[in-house]
């Protein structure tokens, strides 16, 4: 047991890349194996994060589990992974989506290098939420590129192409402005490490740190998505399979926003405090912005992907806001956004799998049709929309009461932006419920496989409505000490 | 005076010339024709060099009247050159019993001969032996490049190769004229030392034209590595010659290019480092743009990896433009483990073409069904050419672009960084020929076992070589510690 204490984050992390080496040694006729090992990998995997979960310390507010080995000494650069409060619950969100993903992606085609790719996926995911080395950190960020590239690429939908690349090129143009923030850093720090923790407190001149986080902010900025470059998100979304959405709105995305909590705030904590305020203004644009565009969306999945442009808002307002009260809120509405938009997705691929359509005009009657999967849907556009009791409400009204002292305008117009995202997921609810179902759509309802990973979501969004000091109690300590830091602003 | 020749200084590059003497012997005598043995004896060869060069590889000093040094930087290319002929002589096996030209024993012959004079390339620091050591591998690449012979289009790729590598050459030679002009030197040492005497004339008076000398001297070696605008011949010769000696083409007569541009620059002229400096910058610019955006539009893989070839040039040429041990060791990292995705991509590309496709885009269609083997490997050698970590290709660019931000360079470094985008474009779209567009013909394609041995290597190699650097770093900062002016 001391073993796996003293490794857990290495466990957790490659053991999908174990699960993708047994795959591609698998004969790709054994499909049923080949879904079978992905399932127990991933399994382990949310095992081991939940395992994490209970022997978190959660008084201590630095980073526990640290495992740091020499890795490349010639240029001074570390193995060193390790986790706080602010990556725990995204460790633990990237893990539980994974495995759901598997039943999600039950029936897709070319299983094995389906599989295998999902799982390298979760490598990359779930490392870059440890990683506490920029090299690693940048090693692992791209790694989720080239897996995210062939899953949009192969099982999209038909203009699966345009939309990977699209993808790719974007993000791996922010990336490398990140590279080159880094090494700007590592030279102008003269520290000779690449260990954020040490770098944070690196006594940089302001006009590097300015021009650092202008480059993370092109590079996290591209991921989160922020406008203006947010353009490739409704593209990949829409032509994404249904898992793979799943997984780029609820860790991709986050990635972004993890970005300017670990780097920007706590490395670049200067460069990032004179822009502070395009954060915000930024974040409440992409508030208004995602939650009009939305609205008029005519594709469900489209409208789901810029309801996710629109919560991103929140999450970098609160960053913005830089007190406790916000960040807080902010990694809250990181953890139950990724599973919140999640089911949103899932649960549009349940109904696309029975219409074949995504046009909401086409999607009638569902509440007589199939019952359980039209109260679903009910349920987790009200969680999505900040429901009391549900779990979007309280990581919103944290990230408001964070940020208006600071922000009065600012946060004033982020509060119009629920209202139109209320309106926009009444409204949808109302034309795809109502009324009757086309006659040719084949309509049954939900099967035990999809219950069966539907549900721990639900559950979990529920609990995290009611108690969400289940998080809160890991997030905050961590989070007061990252403000402490911060200090006289 | 006597000439003091130390012979073990001489080992290496003497078993690799006796041994392709030998190759062509047998190949007259006992082999005739004979692929297997004389590539095992061509191998055989190259293995006892690379032993001899690690035995030597402790040592420093001089031989030959001086003409040839033997130091770390000498001894890296030396190994750099080895290890890739192997694997281009690896490579030929397969792909050589279908060339139906008559005399296989020259070709191994040629290859050897001409990796000698890289070595030689190396190894020296006097500008007569620089030459004689360039038209050795010149001429053996000029006859390997139009080896199928009854192809119009390797004939072409001769004559091209050929004619616009002879007026490098004089260019170099006018170049030289001029050095040995000024300062009454072909040592470079000799020559620098002249160069920055106190009271020397030859910076302060006659600049310009000592200037116009180190540039010309430098030409043929930008024609070898093809940095823009010297690139001219590279698509038609890559297109044209046999797809092992376009990879032949892409690292060899590449790294000695590197290895000789770096004694030029930092042991003979770094008086001049602030004039070569601006020369690099530019120089590197326009050849990652040029290689880059033209490989953009290539529909023929042995062309686009041409263009590729270009571009990456153009990152190695810009470690030149950052004058620091960083840059240096950047290059050396850069070449060294270019060697392995590059001639993996080749390797891919000759399995391809051996098994009856053509070297077209299209012809890539579906590999992932056809032979998922091929496809996966040349997948990672493509994010290995695009620079991409965990792969090999990630650190010599990134030790390069680092050291550009360290000297100063930033935006140079961006401008790189921002190529490096553009690059992503045309390797990821022969990612999409295999992984997504339908396959158009069906059957399984087989790859014969010696391609496979050296996709494996270079695969490992590229890999192994992404997730752990740290020693071929560590080499490289020893190599260059204490290397020239630094």
């Amino acid at each position: 047991m001391s073993f796996i204490n003293a490794h857990i984050l290495t466990l957790i992390t490659f053991i999908p890349l174990v699960g993708t080496a047994i795959i591609i040694a698998t004969p790709k006729n054994k499909e049923l194996a080949i879904k079978v090992i992905a399932l127990i990998a991933t399994g382990l995997v949310l095992l081991g994060s939940v395992y994490l979960f209970f022997i978190f310390d959660f008084s201590e507010p630095g980073f526990q589990f640290s495992e740091k080995y020499k890795w490349i000494e010639a240029i001074d650069a570390n193995y060193f992974m390790a986790v706080d409060g602010i990556s725990l619950p995204l460790i633990i969100v990237t893990a539980l989506l994974t495995f759901v993903c598997i039943p999600v992606s039950w029936n897709y085609e070319r299983v094995k290098e389906y599989f295998g790719l999902l799982l390298f996926l979760e490598v990359g995911m779930i490392g870059v939420f440890m990683a506490l080395d920029f090299i690693l950190f940048y090693v692992f960020w791209e790694l989720v590129l080239i897996p995210m590239y062939f899953l949009i690429g192969i099982w999209g939908g038909p203009r699966k192409e345009y939309a990977a690349i699209k993808f790719f090129l974007f993000t791996l143009a922010g990336g490398i402005f990140m590279l080159a923030a880094i090494l700007a850093i590592f030279f102008y720090s003269g520290m000779h490490t690449f260990d954020m923790l040490k770098l944070a407190d690196a006594n940089l001149p302001i006009a590097v740190e300015k021009l650092a986080f202008l480059g993370f902010f092109l590079a996290f900025g591209v991921k989160v998505p922020i406008i203006p470059f947010h353009t490739w998100l409704p593209d990949a979304h829409v032509e994404a399979p249904t898992a793979i959405s799943v997984l780029l709105a609820g860790v991709l995305l986050k990635m972004g926003t993890y970005g300017f909590l670990r780097v920007g705030l706590q490395v670049v904590t200067d460069g990032m405090r004179a822009f502070i305020l395009l954060v915000a203004i930024i974040g409440v644009i992409s508030i208004i912005y995602g939650a009009l565009n939305a609205m008029v969306q005519k594709d469900l999945k489209k409208m789901v992907a810029y309801s996710s442009i629109s919560h991103m808002g929140f999450v970098m307002l609160g960053i913005a806001s830089m007190s406790v009260i916000g960040l807080t809120g902010a990694v809250l509405y990181m953890f139950n956004h990724g599973m919140i938009t999640g089911m949103l997705f899932i649960t549009v691929g349940l109904i696309y799998d029975r219409t074949h359509t995504r046009m909401i005009e086409d999607i009638k009657g569902i509440y007589i049709s199939v019952p359980i999967i039209a109260g679903i849907w009910t349920f987790i556009s009200f969680a999505s929309l900040g429901l009391p009791t549900l779990s979007g409400f309280v990581s919103e009204f944290y990230v408001l009461s964070g940020s208006f002292p600071v922000y009065r305008v600012l946060s004033s117009i982020a509060a119009v932006g629920l209202i139109i995202t209320a309106g926009f997921f009444i409204w949808t609810i109302r034309r795809i419920s109502f009324g009757t179902t086309d006659e040719k759509f084949k309509m049954f309802d939900a099967t035990p496989r999809e219950i069966f990973y539907v549900a721990p979501l639900l559950i979990l969004i529920l609990i995290m409505g009611i108690y969400p000091a289940m998080m809160l109690d890991i997030i905050n300590p961590t989070v007061i000490q990252v403000v402490a830091t911060l200090g006289g602003a | 005076m006597s000439i003091d020749i130390n012979y073990v200084f001489l080992a290496p590059e003497l078993v690799v010339l006796v041994g392709g003497l030998m190759v062509l012997l047998f190949d007259l005598y006992f082999w005739r024709d004979k692929n297997v043995p004389l590539a095992v004896l061509t191998i055989a060869t190259l293995l006892i060099a690379a032993g001899l060069t690690l035995w030597i590889s402790g040592e420093e000093g001089t031989t030959a009247a001086n003409m040839l040094i033997v130091d770390p930087m000498s001894i890296f290319f030396k190994m750099v050159i080895l290890v890739s002929t192997i694997l281009i002589v690896m490579l030929s096996i397969n792909y050589i019993d279908q060339l139906k030209t008559v005399s296989l024993g020259e070709y191994y012959a040629l290859i050897l001969f001409a990796s000698a004079g890289a070595m030689y390339m190396a190894a020296t620091a006097d500008l007569i032996m620089l030459y004689i050591a360039l038209e050795l591998t010149s001429l053996g690449s000029y006859i390997l490049a139009g080896y199928r012979k009854f192809d119009p289009k390797s004939n072409e790729a001769i004559l091209k190769y050929f004619l616009l590598g002879l007026i490098a050459s004089a260019m170099m030679l006018y170049g030289f004229s001029f050095i040995y002009g000024f300062t009454g030197h072909t040592q470079l040492a000799s020559i620098s030392s002249s160069l920055t005497a106190p009271g020397s004339q030859v910076v302060s008076s006659v600049n310009f034209a000592m200037m116009a000398g180190v540039i010309l001297a430098l030409v043929a070696f930008y024609f070898k590595i093809a940095a823009v605008p010297f690139h001219q011949w590279v698509p038609d010769v890559y297109e044209g010659a046999p797809t092992p000696i376009t990879a032949y083409l892409s690292v060899i007569p590449k790294a000695a290019a590197f290895a000789v541009m770096a004694r030029l620059l930092y042991v003979g002229f770094p008086a001049f480092v602030d004039q070569w400096k601006i020369l690099f910058i530019v120089l590197s610019i326009m050849t990652m743009f040029v290689g880059n955006l033209a490989a953009l539009l290539q529909t023929n893989i042995k062309r686009l990896l041409g263009y590729s070839s270009i571009a990456h040039a153009g990152y190695i040429i810009m470690g030149f433009a950052v004058v620091s041990e960083r840059a240096l060791s950047g290059i050396l990292v850069y070449v060294a483990l270019y060697i392995f995705f590059n001639i993996g991509a080749f390797a891919i590309v000759t399995a391809l073409s051996d098994s009856g496709n053509s070297d077209t885009l299209e012809d890539y269609n579906g590999l992932a069904k056809r032979s998922p083997f091929l496809a996966l490997t040349m997948f990672i050698f493509l994010i290995a050419l695009a620079g991409l970590p965990p792969t090999a290709g990630f650190w010599g660019k990134a030790l390069i672009f680092w050291a550009a931000i360290e000297g100063g360079l930033w935006w140079l470094a961006v401008i790189g960084l921002i190529n490096t985008v553009i690059s992503i474009y045309y390797y990821i779209n022969i990612a999409r020929h295999m992984y997504i567009v339908e396959p158009a013909a069906a059957e399984d394609i087989k790859t014969p076992s010696m391609f496979r041995a050296v996709i494996w290597i270079t695969v490992i190699g590229t890999v192994l070589f992404g997730v752990l650097p740290g020693t071929i770093i560590e080499i490289s900062k020893t190599v260059v510690k204490g290397f020239g002016a630094l």
